[in-house]
């Protein structure tokens, strides 16, 4: 091969935006096939399983193959590639009978409740009825292939990549189309005779060879674009097109009339064979025979044993237990330029935005491995650690004081730019998990105490992983309840949650305890989808779980919510400059001033002012007798997808833009201390922002599913009080739009720009 | 046990999901902004969409043998961008980043709108060519539309589900009835 051809034949782009949803739409037709072979194998053979691979497979060489990058220099190219989606995709799909196998791919509940009502709706039928008959299918395949082959629409095609995709999406849906009622895939029925289908074939033909015979045989480029691109081929624009003629001429006509024969054989056939054939595909399909289960990590050979390794925590625990060390020592005698110090970039930078991500790809893996855990232990051995925590101290108002004062303190005092004052802040940290547990029972701190803790035991309402028992019935005979009580060689669960009665992530530490002790084996960690908690939670048929019907986690809930988005705003220039002004303005000498009214508005006044006209209009509208602190307990688990959302867009932010700069800081500590085989610091990596042209898509694409999901469980809060849908919509309608203005402050604070506050580059914007 | 009748409308959804799959595929309307013969070469340039906007950028560069249209595979392609603000951006087209492996490519971050001088340097070997060209940036459609497409998500997902809670409703009220 010389070098051009080469080139031409390496042209392919594998993008994953294409190839990741085609993978799914296979993954989701094969799960469906199989389920539905189980139950009638003589219907679901394994030629159609890769007949629609294939047909999947041609739209991918159509797409990302070097028909694609040279369709806009070749007709010839091009017109193969819209053969390829028009006439060889679809009937292969089509002929893999997808219908069945993609809606019995999709989750049961999704399918029966999410699905199911558009199946059965009348009108939609009447459309699809109407869509799917042969003479609509027949006119709109026509008509687009011809409208789309005039030269002005042709040439838009061909400068603009948005209506180059809106052309292909025609060709694809219309050939699907004109396809179904040749190929009838099960359990579509004949809307006409097969002889008919003879004729409909037939008169596309003609259409085809009218098409084309123009294309041949017109003297003038109908394309002016194939006369002004430059000529990688020995063809002259004028033969290029009649060779995409002929091309559209032959190949379209064999794809007409191949079936056009298959059909006379079939409708020549004998009528017995004809009778099995209906026979077949009108006998029943059978039940489902298994109930699909939660994954179970522990039961992952490698995963599962790591997991179940007794040191594997203590390991992680004193990973991260160095690292504070690290920081503790960096921070207090250390540079204290924020950009240089391991006591900025480690926590503010890396720290918070790993932590997110862990929360959800996995859970609360922070607590897991929590460098305090030293502490608290070191203070049960030389303290007593012999009271109970006082009773009337049982509650997370402790744990929202201390956020509250770190939500000020975080900008007043701007711990994202001391080394110093963040060390000191992790010292007494230490101080106060060391002597909250050595005087006091069982895990105190952890429990009412840590605002880390209560951050995460919150967001991880929205993890996919959640420690669980495997079958509730062993629970049901178990006399020791080792989970909770421990034994002589492990201890029970510190924050006393009872396993059989556990629903949600909620004071879980996943310190994995109860896994140990369990002498039936039966605790696991089970997986499911990001936020099934909260919609299970919220529509469990036992009494409402403990947790959110206690005022002081919803407030918690509903502090943590609102300072993801303050927090966030915090560092958008408009805001900063604002605050400025209004320093200036009042001829403040210090802008604390201006901080403390600021946060005591946006984190306390504004959120209680709205979330008590939410309370009276859901109470007016929904004609609900409540008293507020339930109204209040009731709707806000609601909000914790969105806020996540936020907190996770926001650290992940810092963490993809200037993930980088730990390099030098490292490099700079370690040679502080004589280590030298880092090498010198490379600042230029510390001053360097990564540039993510995605990122602001994937912000508000998380920010959209954060919305969503809130809104989907505060409607599943307001169905529970079994109201008629309008009183329903009232009753649900002002939690509703205070979820949409947190998203469209969301929205604001994405596209303006940031202040990369504590690094070494300044401004940048996420848009 | 689930007997299956009339099912076309089940067409709907995979017609729904392949339009999605069609949609995200990445198109290839490249527009020629310009072509010149720079003795020893036939530049042609690219870009991926016109007008160009700040923001993202796909510039890519076509060189030829001015006899016989041959393209050249094996040259230098730098890029020197100069704004009327005096910002200037200096890059290096390489056909590893092109998709379109004839094309020399630059991936490149327009900061602003307005007018850019462009002067296109190509070397190969000891064969030299430049091309100037004024490359106008416009400005940049406001936030909410060049998003348009998340920022309808949730209103269209909303109209979704309400649809879908009337019809179950309709539906348990017949059942009941």
């Amino acid at each position: 091969m010389n070098s051009i051809t080469d080139a031409v034949f390496s042209s392919w782009d594998l993008n994953p935006r294409l190839l990741i949803p085609t993978l799914a739409i296979a993954l989701l037709y094969a799960r469906g096939w199989w389920q539905l072979r189980r139950r009638a194998p003589h219907r679901f053979s394994t030629s159609q399983l890769m007949a629609f691979v294939a047909g999947l497979i041609t739209i991918l060489l159509a797409l990302l193959s070097p028909l694609d990058a040279f369709a806009g220099w070749l007709l010839t190219v091009h017109m193969i590639q819209h053969l390829l989606l028009m006439m060889v995709a679809p009937p292969l799909i089509l002929y893999g009978a997808p219908y069945m196998p993609i809606l019995f791919g999709l989750p049961n509940k999704f399918l029966k409740d999410g699905v199911g009502p558009f199946l059965a709706s009348k009108l939609l039928r009447k459309i699809a009825r109407f869509v799917s008959h042969p003479i609509f299918c027949w006119s709109a395949f026509v008509f687009t292939t011809i409208a789309w082959h005039t030269p002005p629409m042709y040439e838009l095609a061909l400068h603009s990549p948005t209506w180059h995709q809106v052309e292909h999406v025609c060709f694809l849906t219309t050939a699907l189309l004109f396809w179904l009622p040749v190929i009838q895939p099960w359990p579509s029925v004949a809307r006409t005779s097969r002889l008919t289908i003879i004729l409909y074939l037939f008169l596309a033909d003609f259409q085809n060879t009218a098409l084309s015979a123009f294309l041949v045989f017109y003297e003038r480029v109908l394309y002016p674009t194939y006369q002004n691109i430059p000529r990688i081929s020995d063809m002259t624009a004028l033969e290029d097109q009649a060779a995409a003629g002929s091309i559209m001429w032959v190949a379209g006509s064999l794809f007409f009339l191949v079936p056009v024969g298959l059909i006379t054989i079939e409708v020549l056939s004998s009528r017995r064979t004809v009778r099995r054939s209906i026979r077949r595909r009108i006998s029943p399909i059978g039940p489902i025979r298994s109930k699909p289960t939660r994954l179970d990590l522990l039961s992952i050979p490698l995963v599962g044993r790591l997991l179940r390794w007794p040191h594997l925590r203590r390991s992680a625990q004193l990973l991260t237990f160095l690292l504070a060390l690290v920081l503790i020592i960096d921070g207090l005698v250390g540079p204290q330029m924020a950009p240089m110090n391991l006591a900025v970039v480690l926590p503010w930078t890396h720290s918070r935005g790993l932590m997110v991500i862990a929360l959800l790809a996995v859970g609360n893996i922070f607590c897991f491995a929590c460098p305090f855990n030293f502490a608290r232990e070191l203070g049960r051995r030389i303290l007593p650690a012999r009271w109970s925590w006082p009773r009337r101290l049982r509650s997370k108002w402790i744990a929202i004081a201390l956020l509250l004062i770190f939500f000020w303190a975080y900008e007043a005092f701007s711990l994202w730019d001391s080394p110093s004052t963040t060390a000191l802040l992790v010292i007494g940290y230490f101080a106060s998990a060391m002597i909250v547990d050595g005087l006091f029972k069982g895990a105190s701190f952890c429990k009412y105490v840590c605002p880390i803790g209560q951050y995460q035991f919150i967001q991880s309402l929205v993890s996919p992983v959640e420690v669980g028992v495997r079958n509730l019935s062993v629970c049901g005979t178990c006399q020791t309840h080792d989970c909770i009580r421990g034994n002589n060689e492990r201890r029970g669960c510190e924050l006393q949650l009872f396993l059989p009665r556990k629903e949600s992530n909620m004071d879980c530490t996943f310190c994995l305890d109860c896994v140990h002790a369990c002498p039936h084996d039966n605790v696991s960690l089970l997986a499911s989808l990001p936020g099934t908690q909260l919609v299970k939670i919220q529509t469990s048929r036992k009494r409402r779980n403990k947790f959110f019907r206690r005022f002081d986690v919803a407030v918690l809930i509903l502090l943590l919510v609102f300072a993801a988005f303050i927090n966030a705003g915090g560092m958008v220039l408009p805001v900063q400059t604002w605050e400025h002004s209004v320093q200036a303005k009042f001829g403040i000498g210090s802008i604390q001033p201006v901080l403390a009214v600021v946060y005591l508005l946006s984190i306390v006044i504004i959120p209680v002012l709205l979330v008590a006209g939410c309370v009276w209009f859901s109470r007016v509208f929904g004609r609900r007798r409540e008293n507020w602190k339930e109204t209040i307990t009731t709707f806000a688990p609601a909000f914790v997808p969105v806020g996540f959302s936020m907190w996770l867009i926001h650290f992940s932010y810092h963490l993809l833009n200037s993930g980088q700069a730990v390099v030098p800081v490292i490099q700079r500590a370690a040679t502080d201390v004589g280590i030298t085989i880092f090498g010198k610091p490379d600042w230029m990596l510390a001053s360097m922002m990564a540039s993510f042209d995605w990122l602001p898509s994937l912000e508000l694409l998380v920010l959209d599913l954060g919305l969503l999901l809130s809104l989907f469980i505060s409607w599943r809060i307001a169905s529970r009080f079994r109201l008629n849908f309008v009183q329903t919509l009232r009753l649900n309608a002002p939690w509703s739009l205070l979820a949409v203005a947190l998203y469209a402050l969301g929205v604001w604070i994405i596209f303006q720009p940031m202040q990369m506050r504590g690094m070494m580059m300044m401004t940048h914007s996420m848009h | 046990m689930i007997r299956v009748r009339k099912t076309s409308h089940l067409f709907l959804p995979i017609l729904i999901g392949l339009f999605v799959l069609v949609r995200i595929a990445r198109a290839d309307g490249g527009v020629v902004m310009c072509q010149r013969t720079s003795a020893p070469f036939t530049i042609t340039l690219f870009s991926s969409e016109m007008p160009l906007r700040p923001g993202p950028a796909d510039l890519s560069v076509l060189l030829e043998h001015p006899v016989g249209h041959s393209p050249v595979l094996d040259a230098q392609v730098f890029i020197n961008l100069e704004h009327e603000s005096g910002t200037i951006i200096r890059t290096e087209a390489t056909r590893s980043q092109a998709r379109n492996k004839l094309l020399y490519c630059s991936l490149l971050t327009l900061p602003k709108a307005g007018h850019w001088k462009m002067m296109l340097h190509v070397v190969r070997g000891n064969e030299k060519a430049d091309m100037r060209y004024d490359l106008v940036v416009t400005e940049l459609p406001p936030v909410l539309l060049s998003n348009w497409t998340l920022i309808s998500l949730p209103p269209l997902v909303i109209i979704l589900f309400l649809f879908n809670q009337s019809l179950r409703r309709k539906a348990s009220t017949g059942e009941r009835a």
